[in-house]
């Protein structure tokens, strides 16, 4: 292939492109209606007060304007009468892949699940569409009365707990997006991890989007007790259809006093989904969160992941990577509010941009009144790999309180001459060189991530980049 | 019951046909827009809803003060602006009516350019070199001004001009709504200091734009210690290649003093190194927020931009935000930003306690060591010292 058609070539190279036939047990028609959200609660057996949530929740998503910032243009092409709000692909979550239907199956294997879940997980939770299909968790954490559910099993089966924390972290109305989750979710994990219960291998949640036109609302709540420890990640593909997808979720978590929790995120959505998603972290007492988030995928992401950092000592931490090819807007960032005395924070965030792609930076640091001692360090880096592409940077520093030390820090370049000149001369073609040397870019992340992934991702960016230098 | 919206911009302005339909068109746009709400793009940060903008208006004449203080030799004009419409229509027309739009601040420039009555023209002619030591703008008996600045430099020539706006403190509140156009010639050199020594209850709106030419370079400082309330606009247009820009600022807040300062480094041409410096003390309850847009368009290649705000709160009640931005659409080009808000050294403050300093003055002495590195770095020559005696007086003032 010459090199003009291996440029030509990038971005058609997503792997996860494919779909199945569509088999669903159920289908809304399209578009958004009281009717739809009656009728999804009814289906899921819910009880009146997530069923008035769900109804409350339209009321503000018909009421609230659609957000002012980013992408506008892109935001107000969502055609919200186009899309399908639920999909149910099976009648239940199974705990045997045997038991998942096969073109459900042969997806997840195609995407390596079943493998990963022997290799290195402690729990799988596999999500088509609308609703979780399999899920399933070592019993030895059952043992220890870790809770790793769906979250419509976690309404079902711990009422109580959901009921008590569900929205407390993003209230329905704090965005657009997020009250349209509220209305319509579906799938997602509860998670509960007791006291001093250390989960040392990381449980996984995948989400895959099959049906064309579909909006995926999964709905996520963490809830880490005193002293535990837990690392969740998800991954989620779709297949490449012509017109656009919706995924909108809602990621809420809580980490109590000491607990340590570690949210990672391998973005790879195809280019024909919009991802609109609201992640949100309270932190008390010494706790640790640390939110993992990397964007390849989507068409446009937008995505700030936020740490309220509630008591003393609290720490929170955020490592934002983001690749931006041809028709790819990835408007990502990180949110950190210093609410306690001594709480730190720490952001750092990669981005590339190529083939006219654009990666955005949009970021919060707020310290309030009587947070002395507070400390936070933000530091952004963008590569630009061509002059047809964009790197914008907005963060924005709030701070009401003079014994604090404060920090921001952004630098935009290009691969560097005399780096790609160096490694030429050591016999490496230009593509290799230019490859090594954004591997070398993601390292701070890649070196975060589960072995496994860290390969995926490295081959996943030798993919992007292949003959992307000419 | 006065209104700024009943005001006639044409009133008792006399100036040619193009002047006048300069005016009309800027009260246009001036009607059409409302005035900001804190939703709105730039001002999110700065609330100004409390502001009874319809009251800012004279009941007599809107004639507020700009003084012209120079020599004029060598073809150098330093003139009062109205004069300059019939006198040198030509050097003033087409910079003049410039009047560009995209501006999140378009209803106090559209104002300021519909009503302006005050105003100073600086012309320097081609390679000649001047110094313009001192303009003065300050208020007369109205409770409007708009005061205005157009400075236009050939090529080669050199400028170096002080232009201070100044007031007493009143009683009851007023409103400066000024605009500074620079225009800067290939290859000229411009220094350019701004003092917003405003007094108590003046509501200060300001935009400044300098247009710097090939291989032309572009120094100015922002010296930002009066008013009770400020939001300026600083904007450097790096127009022909090989164009350079410094912008220098400092900000000395007390009291219930509030600043919001915007700079621009506009890279529209290749090859354009620019360079920002902006520090910030803060003490009593003042407020201040620092916003800066480096924005380097498609195919400015070779560009090279750095940005740094440095912030000091002194005081538990003062309040700081920064935010730094970035858009670039060129990738061969090097951009870096910093921004940091850190506490007053305590171990510097007990060294000096040790020395007999009181704690006050310490924190006195920290202020003006910290903001003189501003005036350091801007080099202004003969000026210096004159621009250090201002900022010190000042910060002297609180601390007395």
């Amino acid at each position: 292939m010459s090199e003009a058609a291996i440029i030509q070539d990038i971005g058609s190279n997503y792997e996860y492109g494919f779909h199945d036939v569509e088999k669903s047990v159920f289908k809304s028609g399209r578009g958004l209606t009281r009717e739809i959200v009656e009728t999804i609660s009814e289906m899921k057996g819910e009880p009146d007060w997530m069923r008035q949530f769900r109804l409350k929740a339209l009321d503000i998503f018909l009421k609230k304007p659609m957000p002012t910032f980013g992408n506008t243009a892109l935001l107000n092409a969502i055609d919200f009468d186009n899309i399908f709000y639920y999909v149910k692909p099976s009648d239940r979550a199974e705990k045997s892949w045997d038991d998942v239907p096969d073109d459900i199956k042969n997806t997840f294997n195609k995407i390596g699940i079943p493998e990963a879940e022997q290799k290195f997980l402690a729990g799988v939770s596999a999500q088509y569409d609308s609703e979780v299909v399999y899920h399933k968790m070592r019993s030895s954490l059952v043992d220890q009365g870790v809770i790793f559910l769906d979250m419509d099993t976690g309404v079902r089966e711990h009422p109580d707990i959901v009921k008590k924390y569900i929205s407390t972290v993003i209230p329905i109305a704090d965005n657009k997006f997020s009250a349209l989750n509220s209305a319509v979710w579906s799938g997602g994990s509860f998670i509960y991890v007791p006291e001093g219960v250390h989960v040392e291998i990381p449980l996984q949640a995948y989400f895959r989007i099959n049906t064309e036109n579909m909006g995926q609302f999964e709905r996520t709540l963490i809830i880490a007790d005193k002293g535990s420890r837990v690392h969740y990640i998800e991954g989620c593909t779709a297949p490449v259809y012509t017109t656009d997808s919706l995924h909108s979720a809602v990621v809420e978590l809580i980490a109590m006093e000491g607990a340590h929790l570690r949210y990672t995120t391998i973005q790879n959505w195809s280019k024909n989904v919009y991802n609109l998603v609201t992640k949100r972290a309270v932190a008390y007492k010494n706790a640790t969160v640390e939110w993992v988030d990397g964007n390849l995928g989507s068409k446009l992401t937008m995505k700030y992941p936020a740490i309220f950092l509630m008591g003393e000592g609290a720490r929170g931490e955020t490592l934002s990577v983001a690749f931006a090819g041809k028709d790819q807007h990835q408007d990502a960032g990180a949110k950190m509010v210093h609410c306690a005395p001594n709480t730190t924070s720490t952001v750092l965030s990669k981005s590339i941009s190529k083939d006219g792609g654009r990666a955005t930076y949009r970021g919060l640091v707020e310290v309030q009144k009587g947070c002395h001692g507070a400390k936070s360090n933000v530091r952004c880096d963008a590569l630009l790999m061509d002059e047809e592409s964009r790197t914008d940077t907005y963060p924005t520093m709030k701070i009401d309180e003079p014994g604090v030390s404060i920090e921001h820090e952004a630098t935009v370049s290009k691969v560097g001459q005399e780096q790609l000149f160096y490694l030429m001369s050591r016999g490496l073609s230009e593509g290799e060189a230019t490859t090594m040397i954004v591997n070398g870019f993601f390292e701070p992340f890649a070196k975060e991530l589960p072995l496994e992934y860290a390969v995926e991702l490295n081959r996943l960016i030798q993919l992007e980049m292949e003959g992307s230098v000419g | 019951m006065a209104n700024i919206a009943a005001l006639d911009p044409l009133q008792s302005f006399t100036g040619p046909d193009w002047a006048q339909a300069a005016r009309r068109e800027a009260w246009e746009v001036f009607s059409a827009t409302r005035w900001p709400l804190r939703t709105d793009k730039g001002w999110r940060q700065t609330d100004v809803t409390g502001i009874q903008f319809d009251e800012m208006v004279a009941t007599g004449s809107l004639i507020g003060k700009a003084q012209p203080i120079a020599p004029q030799e060598n073809g150098v004009i330093v003139a009062d602006l109205r004069t300059a419409l019939e006198t040198h229509p030509d050097l003033v027309r087409d910079h003049l009516v410039r009047f560009p739009q995209d501006r999140v601040d378009l209803k106090f420039t559209s104002l300021a350019r519909a009503l302006w009555t005050d105003g100073i023209f600086v012309y320097v002619p081609k390679d000649v070199e001047v110094v313009v030591p001192h303009l003065l703008a300050e208020f007369g008996t109205t409770r409007l001004f708009c005061p205005r600045l157009l400075v236009v430099v050939e090529a080669g020539a050199k400028l170096t001009i002080f232009d201070e706006h100044a007031s007493s403190d009143f009683d009851e509140s007023r409103m400066s709504c000024g605009i500074v156009d620079l225009f800067v010639g290939d290859g000229a050199e411009v220094k350019y200091i701004h003092l917003n020594g405003w007094g108590k209850n003046v509501f200060n709106f300001h935009h400044m734009r300098a247009e710097i030419g090939q291989d032309a370079k572009f120094i100015s400082l922002t010296l930002g210690l009066g008013s009770s309330l400020t939001k300026a606009t600083i904007e450097a247009v790096l127009a022909g290649r090989g164009a350079q820009s410094d912008l220098f600022g400092l900000v000395f807040g007390s009291g219930e003093q509030v600043f919001d300062h915007h700079t621009v480094q506009h890279h529209a041409a290749g090859q354009t190194p620019s360079n920002i410096l902006y520090k910030v003390a803060l003490t009593d309850k003042a407020r201040s927020t620092y916003s800066g847009m480096i924005r380097i368009e498609h195919g400015a290649q070779q560009s090279n931009a750095y940005q740094s705000n440095k912030n000091i709160l002194l005081s538990h009640e003062s309040h700081a935000d920064t935010i730094p931005n970035l858009e670039i659409l060129a990738n061969d080009v090097r951009c870096t930003h910093g921004a940091t808000v850190a506490p007053v050294d305590e171990t510097q403050i007990f060294y000096m306690q040790t020395r007999g300093i009181q704690e006050e003055e310490a924190k006195r002495m920290i202020v003006e060591g910290f903001l003189e590195q501003v005036v350091d770095e801007a080099a202004l020559g003969d000026l210096d010292e004159l621009i250090r005696g201002k900022v010190s007086n000042r910060i002297v003032k609180r601390y007395q």
